[in-house]
């Protein structure tokens, strides 16, 4: 059975477009007619498989994309005739025109892609439902499912309809194209150089050596928006606040960006050059990260079990999580395995904690991972309910043993009470909000996004 | 008046040239640009670069794309990043044959594209990173010390997830060998350095997983 289109696509377009351009500009040579024959064969592959990871499979190992890439390439690229050209044939203007107005067309065809883009992030959701709904049909008509009555169209329309009215943008990324748009920063050297080349007088060699001499060639390498998309990059991090190795690695990113450019003439770091700055800040800081996230996991793992644990012998532990949803007959039943097996699971993840990090439970709490998290307000539970977790739950829970009624008692006053939950646990969503509404406008976050639920707590802050 | 074109030329060769002074990261650059602003110079027509230029600028190209296949050779050597490093080695082995840039960019695009094949191919291997959580929790559920009535539910754990990393595994290893089809995994390779970097646990540690990991899947 042949891969459906839905799916086939978005793999194949691209390079049917590649045609249409080669064809939409009259170009036609070996190179043109060797792609028509690739993408015959990606079409007939299409047909041949079903599975669309076979069907890249057998696309690479045929290298149908590298080369296809390849001869597009070939078959755009005009013939060189700078500088070897015979005096009695040479035309300055002529070369001069040809440059200027090929920079022109790239000038309308960034202008171009961000009005695709604005395109793409406006869309009607509901668009992309009708075409997702009907591969669905296919694909159910197909494999003999039967959807039993149920019309995921419309039910999924109904839930887009729903999502808008509470938050009108949930669906149009229009703002946040607008500001990440990186556009006029790539054509105004651009342009540069097209004022350049347009200079009463001006001719081929004297254009060519001023834009070396001025910078304008490097700067048209797209420096301006990247080191926006850097500073970017780190606010983000620091909005976030996910570890300290996020927010550094992102300074550095920006550090090495303008120690690069300083050591250039017109303030421009070397592409090549920076690429490689860069990956060297991610090479030095993604053990690290990953260290943080793994130890983080596994202490939040054990607080979140001696939690469950404690909470299992409370009067209300049916009616919340992680027992809410089970079947009202089965529900005694998980709620006593929760507290059977429970202190034996938490001493094996102690054990591996210690094992791995030389983090004993103790440790957690003066661990820098979770002063992060307290001073990021990242934790979920409260300083109070930690402490009590840490000096009186976690002291008994002992594997084939179980809490005593003092304990259930205080558990069951501090759940009552709301005094559970850290009472600043919005703040890294307030934070994002803030950020991200200092970027794409006031207001934006909450249009796309919704309001931020406030923490019913009546705990004290952990600082 | 006529521009005088002849000085023009020399002058934008010069600053051409003059681009890669000092900078030791494309000393190749510098010295082709060199040679071929020289020979610019060395003419007392326009007419006369015609013969002059020969295979300069081809040559020019050539030592632009070594001078950056250096650099990027140089940065996945400091990270042992052997098979990252495939595409610029092979690059920098090829590209004195190339005569002309169709040559030359054929063959940075066809390096790069299978080097970007051997990187998936090898990075299908860390299905072992992902894999450790689950290892845990095998150990954390056989070690779990519970009353008796539940050791039938713990050993069931237990063997759903040894059948979900078995799974996983095989699925990885099918999906894999449909780019390269006598694809085997190897979890042993996440001891060398490109992958155990990225591991965060210490050398023993790694040694134990490996070898329960290794048993369960056969490999």
């Amino acid at each position: 059975m042949p891969i459906d289109e839905f799916i086939l696509g978005p793999m194949i377009t691209p390079y049917e477009n590649m045609i249409k351009d080669v064809d939409s500009r009259s170009i036609s040579n070996e190179h043109t007619e060797e792609m028509k024959n690739l993408f015959k064969r990606m079409q007939e592959l299409g047909q041949e498989h079903s599975d669309i990871s076979e069907f890249t499979g057998i696309c690479m190992q045929e290298d149908l994309f590298g080369k296809f890439g390849i001869l597009y390439g070939q078959a755009i690229t005009p013939q060189p005739t700078e500088g070897s050209a015979d005096p009695a044939d040479y035309d300055d203007a002529a070369l001069l025109k040809q440059t200027v107005s090929a920079l022109k067309q790239s000038i309308d065809q960034i202008r171009q892609s961000k009005e695709a883009a604005l395109k793409e992030a406006s869309k009607d959701p509901k668009e992309n439902l009708a075409n997702e709904a009907a591969f669905a049909r296919r694909f159910a008509a197909q494999h003999g499912i039967d959807s039993q009555g149920i019309d995921i169209e419309k039910a999924q329309s109904a839930n887009i309809d729903k999502q808008i009215a509470k938050n009108p943008n949930a669906y149009n990324n229009s703002a946040e194209i607008e500001v990440l748009d990186n556009s006029e920063d790539l054509i105004k050297p651009i342009q540069d150089l097209i004022d350049l080349g347009e200079q009463e007088g001006m001719t081929f060699p004297d254009y060519l050596r001023i834009q070396i001499e001025k910078g304008l060639d490097k700067a048209m390498e797209g420096s301006v928006s990247t080191r926006k998309g850097l500073e970017y990059s780190l606010n983000w991090a620091k909005a976030s606040m996910t570890s300290p190795f996020h927010i550094e690695k992102c300074q550095k990113h920006l550090d090495v960006f303008d120690k690069l450019a300083s050591e250039q003439k017109f303030g421009v770091p070397n592409w090549k050059q920076l690429k490689w700055a860069t990956n060297d800040v991610d090479y030095e800081f993604e053990p690290g990260m990953g260290k943080w996230a793994e130890i983080t996991s596994r202490w939040e793992s054990i607080l979140d079990d001696i939690h469950d644990w404690s909470l299992a012998y409370c009067s209300h532990a049916g009616y919340v999580d992680p027992w809410k949803d089970i079947a009202v007959s089965r529900k005694p039943k998980a709620i006593q395995k929760s507290k059977d097996i429970l202190p034996g699971i938490i001493k094996q993840k102690e054990r591996l904690l210690l094992k791995y990090f030389g983090i004993s439970f103790q440790d957690i709490f003066t661990h820098e991972t979770f002063n992060w998290a307290i001073e990021t307000n990242s934790i979920y539970h409260s300083k109070e309910f930690i402490e009590f977790l840490k000096e009186k739950v976690y002291q008994t829970c002992v594997p084939l043993q179980h809490m005593p009624d003092e304990l259930i008692a205080e558990r069951e006053r501090l759940s009552k009470e709301d005094r559970e939950v850290n009472p600043k646990l919005t703040e890294p969503a307030e934070r994002t909000k803030k950020f991200y509404d200092s970027k794409f406008g006031e207001g934006r976050f909450v249009s796309k996004f919704g309001e931020i639920t406030p923490v019913e707590s009546n705990a004290a802050p952990w600082n | 008046m006529e521009p005088d074109y002849l000085q023009q030329y020399k002058d934008y060769y010069r600053v051409r040239a003059e681009r890669f002074a000092n900078n030791t990261n494309y000393k190749f650059s510098y010295e082709a640009e060199s040679n071929l602003s020289n020979a610019m110079h060395s003419c007392n027509e326009l007419i006369e670069f015609k013969d002059k230029i020969g295979n300069l600028n081809e040559i020019c190209a050539n030592a632009l794309i070594k001078d950056e296949h250096i650099m990027e050779k140089a940065f996945y050597e400091k990270h042992k990043e052997e098979i990252r490093v495939l595409a610029a080695d092979r690059i920098l082995e090829n590209l004195d044959d190339c005569t002309n840039t169709e040559e030359l960019t054929t063959l940075v695009i066809e390096e790069m594209n299978k080097n970007s094949l051997e990187i998936s191919m090898d990075e299908y291997q860390r299905e072992f990173q992902g894999d450790w959580g689950q290892l845990d929790e095998i150990e954390i559920y056989e070690n779990a010390v519970v009353p008796g009535n539940y050791k039938g539910e713990m050993q069931s754990v237990v063997e759903e997830v040894q059948k979900s990393i078995i799974e996983g595994n095989e699925s990885t290893e099918n999906e894999a060998r449909k780019f390269q089809p006598d694809y085997v995994m190897k979890p042993e390779l996440n001891k060398e350095h490109r992958h155990r970097r990225l591991i965060p646990y210490a050398d023993e540690h790694l040694d134990e997983q490996l070898e329960k990991y290794k048993s369960l899947i056969k490999r």
